[in-house]
């Protein structure tokens, strides 16, 4: 979970929306202008972010890269390898009468995809290792989004930890009695993780509507909104960093 | 060692090295900055009206059942945690279920289709699952696609008579392969491959990722059947306290 790292983040305190803004500007940028100098950039400057402002351990690194790295690859393995008659020059593999083959372009290709993606991935992680959620759901609420849809937001991030917890407990207490001997076993003792999951979540949502109609629920819940400080310097650096990745593309083009 | 051994080396390595990340590999998630633009904003444009309907008909449920928000809520968060859940697989480790077609039948597809982007965000920002220029994309296969097209087979199979966990079983597992067969195609879509094209490509990706969908989409099949029968016998009643989710969206 990227929310326990952001919490102890020491970019936290800085206001939230001019990280929303500022991730979200360089994220469609990267994806939009497609550069690899661009990307490489966007790249460095994220990740040393990352690593100044957020304590992470290598193996929470490890689970945090793996994910889009091994999409990456199996995506990449389809887009540059090409089936056909006529073997290319970079690599040809007989295969089934025809050949697998991957010509300078694809590979070319590929790796611009692969560098932009990553660019892409990394300012979403700066955005998710600086900022708790629950800033993420104030900068919405300012932004003027449904109240109903903040207040999903706001009670499904609760709950998810809470029911956590509970799968957790359960999943602890199964692996003890050799839930994990064998797949059949297995099976059958997630399906039952999941169904008194489900049970135990609705008798805690039960339980919770009671207690807020009985502190006067009314179908709304009102909450105080956080104040941000604004940091001027912050925001001036925010976007000049990238009129440069923009300045950048047009004068690369 | 010839040209030709060499080569039937490298290409086994690379077989051997597919079946190595078949372990690991999550529900089907197009990955942040992946796709490019224009079909950011096409795969988005797609889901608007699906997700204005569900709005709508969430606002009304929750319009008529204070309690709904709070249910809806935990919904949410049932399916998120499913989404987390690991589920044994078939090369002995394991892989993580999508859990829309449980979400599907249980809470109906249009509720689903909100909830499921708002879980698909949570997944972007606390797990690094998908990505947030992706999310159109993702939404249409996995909160809208997937759901839809399970809960009508549900549908289909229950009044073709079949025996209900029969109809769980293969409405999840259809769900999911035609989860990962559009994830496939707006895959090609965006990178055609020279020859062939679209068509030559998405076969490409479906072939790659069949090594480790088609396994998940079975085993996931067979779970949920074991779970809605077993929230049958045991919680019979808090599955009629949620019908009201399905009533209100007809």
């Amino acid at each position: 979970m990227t929310d326990a790292i952001a919490y102890s983040s020491k970019l936290r305190k800085i206001n939230p929306q001019t990280k929303t803004w500022f991730a979200l500007c360089t994220l469609f940028l990267c994806v939009f202008m497609h550069d690899i100098y661009v990307s490489i950039i966007v790249i460095a400057f994220m990740w040393s972010v990352i690593f100044y402002g957020c304590k992470i351990r290598a193996h929470e690194l490890f689970h945090l890269i793996a994910i889009p790295v091994l999409f990456l690859i199996m995506s990449m393995a389809a887009i540059i390898l090409n089936i056909s008659g006529t073997p290319e020059k970079l690599l040809a593999l007989p295969f089934f009468g025809k050949y697998i083959t991957c010509s300078k372009e694809s590979v070319y290709k590929g790796i611009s995809t692969i560098i932009t993606a990553f660019s892409a991935v990394s300012c979403m992680y700066f955005y998710a290792l600086t900022t708790p959620l629950n800033d993420m759901i104030a900068v919405m609420q300012k932004l003027k989004i449904s109240d109903v849809i903040t207040e999903l937001f706001m009670l499904i991030y609760r709950f998810i930890f809470m029911l956590l917890d509970i799968a957790e407990d359960i999943f602890t207490a199964q692996k003890c009695r050799l839930s994990e001997k064998n797949i059949k076993i297995y099976l059958k003792s997630t399906a039952i993780l999941c169904s008194v999951l489900f049970i135990r979540a609705f008798k805690r949502a039960d339980i919770l509507y009671t207690a807020m109609e009985s502190r006067g629920y009314d179908g709304r819940i009102n909450t105080l909104k956080k104040k941000f400080e604004k940091n001027f310097k912050i925001t001036v650096f925010a976007v000049f960093f990238d009129l440069f990745l923009i300045a950048l593309y047009i004068w690369r083009k | 060692m010839s040209n030709a051994e060499r080569k039937t080396i490298a290409a086994s390595t690379v077989f051997a090295a597919m079946f190595c990340i078949a372990p690991y590999a999550y529900a089907m998630h197009i990955m942040e900055g992946f796709l490019p633009p224009k079909y950011c904003i096409m795969w988005g444009a797609i889901c608007v009206p699906f997700l204005v309907a569900g709005f709508i008909s969430l606002k009304k449920i929750i319009r008529d059942h204070r309690r709904a928000v709070i249910i809806l809520a935990m919904a949410g968060a049932y399916t998120f945690v499913l989404s987390s859940l690991k589920i044994p697989s078939v090369t002995g480790s394991c892989s993580h279920p999508t859990g829309t077609g449980l979400g599907a039948i249980l809470f109906g597809p249009s509720v689903m289709s909100v909830l499921g982007i708002i879980v698909l965000i949570f997944q972007a920002l606390l797990l690094a699952h998908g990505g947030i220029t992706t999310l159109g994309a993702n939404t249409f296969s996995m909160a809208i696609g997937g759901p839809f097209v399970s809960y009508g087979i549900y549908k289909l199979c229950l009044k073709l008579k079949s025996p209900k966990s029969l109809a769980v079983m293969l409405s999840a597992t259809i769900g999911d392969l035609f989860t990962y067969c559009i994830t496939s195609y707006q895959l090609a879509l965006a990178y055609p491959s020279k020859v062939g094209g679209v068509t030559a490509s998405a076969l490409k990706f479906l072939s790659i990722f069949a090594i480790t969908q088609v396994p998940i989409a079975i085993i996931e099949g067979i779970g949920t059947a074991l779970v809605v029968a077993m929230l049958e016998k045991y919680a019979s009643k808090e599955l009629t306290d949620i019908n009201f989710l399905k009533g209100a969206v007809k």
